[in-house]
């Protein structure tokens, strides 16, 4: 499973950076993140050095969209980067792409740190009136950025207001389902659908295979 | 959680948006069914895209910081569990047996109250039932152990078995208390079962018999007088037990002290 999102930076960037690897002919070829993490698993900070601007925006990025507060999402990040050295020798690449890898550990500790420290009934109440459109506001703005937002918000668009409510509240807004139900006042198993067919339609437009 | 409908939990957990008992519960059901774990990680590489998406510029401070923790972090070995232990790993330190079967066991009771309290969504009566059946049994199974674990000369030893699995003991000689918890320990023959042995400086004392069912673990057995024994050990018995060990013990080890 490989995302196609990979490289997020253009290849030719890649090699002015010297971000590059020699295939077995000796020709320079971009090393990709997963060529990288072999050897980051082997205890090569150099690599990891080069692995770093491949994984770091999006991490703090999507962080960043958790824990709202910027100090503590950095912390969230650095902690979440520093683990990514730690259980490189760990890394499946069965199980996903490095940058998936990265992401999946990032929101799952944003997540643990939201819920952890704050008291649930008092993040319900601050957040429950701003969430749902400003989220989507915030992905819809950030476009321009480049082609891959401009996908992702397209693809956002394709689903249903319920779906694509519940995810986005689940995902950027690190709800437990439960708190999108009562957020969107649904029936907890509807919004429990909604996420799974919401993120499959999403995986269909987006081409993750 | 075996209901069908468990499997429509994979998009709520491919976006952490189960809370932990069932999260727990559906990481359980994820090494049951292959299928659910294939969707589980194309819905995260899916996810994944929405992270990339809200990419932002990081500042150099936090590079420079994560080098430095690197330049002076150890990684981890290649072997052993999978790199998402959270409560175990939140814990720290070694990932000792007894620790690992502690939180285990913390799980189970966790998860098992939650369904009874109502935390996590009860489709039937029936599955409430078994719950709440299942609580009964579980928090006195574990009962001994957690009270031992929260005695401050509370120590655990663990010993492995000649034909495979493991024991493990966790003992507090202020208390005069330990449980011994065994786990992939081969079934005995039939007709015959372990009987555990604090062994001192006279005759072996029986403190209990074990019963595993094949490759399950078996419910914690408490014990106390501990004074004076210095080793633990498990001999294979006729069933009911013996007065006094009949066979090698197949598990021998130091009790903790």
């Amino acid at each position: 499973m490989r995302d196609s999102v990979w490289p997020l930076r253009r290849r030719d960037e890649q090699g002015e950076r010297g971000d590059e690897h020699r295939d077995e002919r000796g020709e320079a070829c971009p090393a990709t993140a997963e060529q990288l993490m072999l050897e980051v698993a082997k205890g090569d900070q150099t690599a990891f050095e080069r692995l770093y601007p491949l994984i770091a925006g999006a991490v703090l990025g999507v962080v960043r969209r958790v824990v709202r507060d910027p100090a503590q999402s950095e912390e969230v990040a650095q902690e979440v980067l520093v683990q990514l050295w730690r259980t490189a020798p760990r890394y499946d690449p069965a199980r996903g792409s490095v940058l998936t890898w990265a992401l999946t550990l990032a929101h799952r500790r944003a997540v643990d740190r939201v819920r952890h420290a704050q008291a649930a009934a008092e993040r319900e109440d601050r957040v429950a009136a701003e969430s749902i459109d400003r989220d989507y506001d915030e992905v819809a703005e950030a476009v321009t950025a480049n082609l891959e937002r401009e996908q992702v918000r397209r693809c956002l668009g394709s689903l249903t207001t319920l779906q694509r409510e519940s995810v986005v509240l689940a995902y950027y807004g690190g709800h437990t389902y439960s708190e999108v139900a009562e957020l969107l006042s649904s029936p907890l198993g509807t919004v429990k659908t909604r996420l799974r067919d919401g993120l499959i339609r999403l995986r269909d437009c987006l081409g993750v295979a | 959680m075996s209901s069908p409908d468990v499997h429509t939990l994979t998009g709520a957990y491919a976006l952490d948006a189960l809370d932990e008992f069932e999260r727990r519960q559906f990481e359980a059901h994820l090494t049951q069914c292959p299928d659910c774990a294939r969707e589980v990680d194309e819905l995260r590489a899916t996810a994944a895209r929405l992270a990339v998406a809200a990419a932002e510029q990081p500042p150099d401070s936090l590079r420079r910081r994560v080098l430095a923790q690197v330049a002076t972090t150890r990684q981890e070995s290649p072997a052993g569990k999978p790199v998402t232990t959270p409560i175990l790993a939140r814990a720290g330190g070694r990932r000792s047996d007894w620790a690992l079967r502690l939180a285990a066991a913390a799980a189970a009771i966790a998860v098992a109250a939650a369904v009874v309290l109502g935390v996590v969504t009860v489709r039937t009566a029936a599955q409430r039932d078994f719950a709440q059946a299942e609580l009964a049994q579980l928090r006195a199974e574990y009962q001994p152990l957690a009270q031992l674990a929260a005695a401050p000369d509370a120590r655990g030893g663990t010993g492995t078995g000649v034909r495979g699995g493991t024991v493990f003991v966790l003992a507090s000689h202020e208390l005069n208390k330990a449980v011994m918890v065994a786990s992939d320990l081969p079934t005995p023959p039939d007709g015959r079962i372990y009987q555990a042995w604090l062994i001192g400086q006279g005759q072996p004392r029986s403190v209990g018999l074990m019963q595993p069912g094949g490759s399950a673990t078996a419910p914690p057995l408490e014990f106390g007088g501990l004074a004076g024994a210095a080793k633990i050990g498990l001999t294979v018995e006729p069933a009911g037990g013996s007065p006094q060990p009949t066979t090698t013990p197949v598990v021998l080890f130091d009790l903790p002290s």
